[in-house]
């Protein structure tokens, strides 16, 4: 299937609006750390990674982000473009660990890779781009311990979603 | 006859008691491991390796705005790109006590006093970081 047939946009626009939902719902959700989100928008991308592949998982991560960007009122500003960066590197190293060892790791231990390379590139953007202090490395278990939490819970919720209730198949169908 | 048969096991997991836990693989538990040990040198690096600062800079946009004594006990005002913060030191802590800024997560970050500590509010581009005196006690390890 070519990547920019109709098809293809509808399914991938589905795809987008239900990182979008969850981008936009992760708000309301009380925080105890103001920094630490769910990251429940990943959901989106494990599902594309597995329903579709990597260039359609990294399609849905950046239109998500813009789109996020745009509807929450923080296009162009800081935490865009350390959303943005960090979209991409997880999805990229999500789809590496997916594509070579498909076997060994299930869609948690995915989903644990990505939550863990989305906030440490957040970290690492922020001192490249904000602050230029080598002492904010100081928030890295502040930051790592958030990601697992939310790994685990994005992964196990992605797994019950494309296993249980066949939503391969659903997207398959579109 | 096996001595350790199915009928001694409490719990027995397979696709129906526990779905998820079918599908975690070894390597998953490696990966969890590797960030739990992740979290915790990094947390032992950055607690065992705290002395107390005896000065508070304060950088706007990156550039040096200014330089303060934890010593002098007082208010500051800094000007960000949203407003104007107060800084206000006492008894070598300092804390930022009113800030213009949307989330306030400066404000609730409290008092600062250890060196290498920092608060930094994004939105107004402004970081305030306590220097210390001498060395740190634990070398961190580079490389």
């Amino acid at each position: 299937m070519p990547l920019f047939s109709v098809r293809k946009i509808t399914q991938l626009a589905l795809l987008t609006c239900i990182g979008l939902i969850l981008y936009v719902f992760e708000t309301y959700i009380p925080q105890p750390l103001p920094w630490a989100k769910l990251g429940l928008s990943q959901m989106a991308a494990l599902m594309s990674l597995y329903v579709f592949g990597w260039r359609e998982a990294l399609i849905v991560t950046v239109a998500r982000g813009v789109l996020g960007a745009l509807l929450l009122g923080s296009f162009a500003g800081p935490a865009f473009w350390l959303s943005i960066g960090a979209g991409l590197t997880s999805v990229a190293i999500m789809s590496v660990v997916h594509i070579t060892w498909d076997k060994q790791v299930s869609i948690v231990g995915v989903s644990l890779c990505g939550a863990m390379t989305h906030n440490l590139t957040q970290l690492l953007l922020a001192y490249w781009l904000i602050v230029h202090t080598r002492t904010i490395f100081y928030l890295l278990p502040l930051i790592m311990l958030p990601a697992i939490f939310a790994g685990i819970v994005v992964g196990v919720s992605s797994y019950f979603l494309l296993q249980r209730t066949n939503v391969k198949f659903i997207f398959r169908l579109l | 006859m096996h001595p350790f048969s199915l009928k001694n096991r409490l719990i027995t997991i397979n696709a129906k008691t526990s779905p998820i836990l079918c599908a975690i693989t070894r390597a998953d538990i490696m990966i969890f491991i590797f960030m739990v040990l992740f979290v915790i040198i990094s947390f032992s690096i950055s607690h065992w390796s705290q002395e107390v600062g005896d000065a508070a800079i304060v950088e706007v946009n990156g550039q040096l705005y200014a330089k303060i004594n934890l010593s002098q006990s007082g208010f500051f005002y800094i000007p960000g790109a949203y407003g104007v913060l107060t800084l206000k030191i006492e008894s070598g802590t300092v804390r930022i006590l009113s800030s213009p800024c949307p989330h306030q997560i400066c404000l609730h970050r409290g008092g600062i006093m250890h060196a290498g500590d920092m608060i930094v509010c994004v939105p107004n581009r402004v970081v305030v970081r306590v220097l210390g005196s001498g060395k740190i006690s634990y070398n961190v390890i580079t490389g």
